[in-house]
Parts: C-alpha cells; structure tokens; sequence
C-alpha cells in the first residue's frame, strides 16, 4: 500500500541518503501546517524534528509516496524499532504557496536524544545542503 | 556552510569580535558606542552570554560567527513576560544571504519556546531600511517613532519601536 511520506532531512532529493528514498515525489515543496522544532542534534548533527506542534518554526520539507518495499528500507535508516532514535508518526503538511493541507507520515527525533543533546544547531526552518557538512556519521543513519 | 544556534560562553570570543565589528561600521545602528564597548572583557562577555534572562544566536559560516543577535528578558515582574531584541548584525561578507533572518526567526523561536515570552520589542533607526524590511519580514510590526532617541555628533536620530506578539506569530 502507497503512503505518503514527509521528508525534511538526509532523505530529501539532492541529500545524502536519497538513495534509500526511492519514492514518487510529490509536485512542490511543503512546509508543516504548524510549527515544530527541528534541530541538528548529537555530535553528529543529525537533522531531528521532535514532535511538539507549535514550538519552532514551521518546517519545509519534500513529500514522497512510497510502497512497502521502500517503506521498508527507510524504517530501517531511521532505526523505528529502536529507542531514541525515529518514529514515523502522523503528520499534517501544506504545499508552499498552496492553501489544502495533505495528511502523510514523518520520521520525528526521540525526545529523549533531543533533551540529551548536544544541540548543533537551530531551532530551524529547513536543513539544508550545507548542513550535512556537519554530518559524519558512516552507519545507518537518520532523516 | 552556514549554521544557526544559540551561543554559549566559548565563544565569548566571537562575539565580542563580531560586536566590535558592528560597533565600528554602523555606529548609528546601536546605542553603545565603540569607546564605551572597548575594554570590555572577555570574562564579562561570557557572564552575558550564560544568562538564563537572555539569549544570543549567531549564524556561524565556514567557522566565522558572522551575525548575531540578543534577546533579554525585562527585569521587573510585571515586565517580565516581555524582552527587548538587540545588538542585531550581521558581517558585511555575509549579508543578502538570508542569514539575519534566519537568527532573528531562531532567536524568536527560542524566546517563545523555551523562555516562555510573549512579546519581544526592538528599536531601529528609521534610516535603517534593510534593518526595517528584515524585522517587518520576520513578524515585527512599527508601533511608533521616537524623536531624537539618538544623538551622534551633534546630530538627532529617530528611531522606530517594534513589536512582535509571539501569541500568534506564525514562525
């Protein structure tokens, strides 16, 4: 079954872990109907939106529909099954410029890792190609 | 690259740099003087910058601090749910690149959220156009001009009082 999946992070076209993404991108950019915070977190950097709606800012990010086989693999990047690391949860985005907003599905921080830190950067409206600068990371990885 | 965070003591050093910096090219942007700023210390910069009442972001560009601003919450009680933005800057090799506000938006976000501000106020010099534009665009709106709130060598400057209700400002 196809579902749509909101992405902000490391699996946005252009980023480095697009490859596991192998997805039907939605037409457009979106951004979160409300604000959330996302931050760069972790000696690692990791981009790590944690799932306190109207904190932050509203984040921009890239809509997919994905089937099983790819849901399956992105799960796996974003470690769902383990404790503080991602949960993919219930969404509400809108595309930019546009007024209907789309229910998906999206990867969101532990907040437990979050409280932890250390805090890298933000709170941030987008992650953005020069961030991943920050990352370093060589094993399984995140948003 | 280019990163946005809240700044803590180590780098003290930084933003003193970053302050004199601004203190020297836009004289008519901030109320403090150089002379006045100067002989500040290192040690007096990172007892500011460890205060729990206020906050400082700054973007970060190829390990350059390059622009900051501050947030300080109001000292009496019935003030205290409201704090003045101030010490905006940003370095002239790092403007018109959206990097103020992205600060401004971090530090705003960071007022809200995690000082539990309701509302933030600013002043800028009503000749400040680009200083005007980026707050308006970021969600402060001009409440009124004080007259001669400045004077700089024998010459009165006014200055615009901002407001921002983070009530309902979007992000």
């Amino acid at each position: 079954m196809a579902r749509l999946i909101f992405v902000y992070g490391t699996l946005k076209q252009g980023f480095r872990n697009f490859h596991i993404n192998r997805g039907r991108r939605v037409d457009g950019d979106f951004v979160t109907d409300v604000p959330y915070p996302l931050y760069l977190v972790g000696e690692f950097g990791l981009p790590w939106l944690v799932r306190k709606p109207g904190e932050g800012l509203p984040v921009e990010g890239q809509v997919f529909e994905v089937d099983d086989d790819v849901l399956q693999d992105m799960d796996a990047l974003e470690r769902i099954d383990q404790a503080g690391y991602y949960q993919r949860l219930p969404l509400r985005v809108k595309r930019i410029g546009g007024d209907a907003a789309i229910d998906v599905e999206c990867y969101f921080g532990s907040e437990s890792t979050f409280a932890r830190g250390p805090v890298i950067a933000g709170p941030l409206a987008r992650y953005e190609l020069s961030h991943q600068a920050v990352y370093r990371y060589s094993g399984a990885s995140n948003q | 690259m280019s990163l946005v965070r809240k700044l803590d003591a180590d780098d003290a050093p930084a933003w003193r740099a970053l302050r004199w910096q601004g203190l020297q090219e836009c004289p008519t942007a901030f109320a403090a003087s150089f002379d006045e700023e100067k002989d500040r210390s290192l040690e007096d910069v990172a007892t500011m910058l460890r205060q729990a009442s206020g906050a400082v972001f700054g973007a970060w560009t190829e390990g350059a601090l390059c622009s900051i601003a501050h947030v300080q919450r109001e000292p009496l009680r019935k003030m205290a749910h409201k704090a003045h933005v101030w010490g905006m800057y940003t370095a002239p090799n790092a403007r018109r690149a959206g990097l103020a506000a992205q600060v401004m938006r971090s530090l705003m976000a960071h007022a809200r959220d995690r000082m539990g501000l309701e509302f933030l106020t600013l002043g800028v010099n009503t000749q400040c156009a680009a200083a005007l534009r980026l707050y308006e665009s970021v969600g402060f709106v001009r409440e009124g001009i004080e007259r001669g709130f400045l004077k700089i060598d024998g010459v009165l400057h006014d200055e615009w009082h901002m407001q921002c209700d983070l009530r309902t400002w979007p992000g």
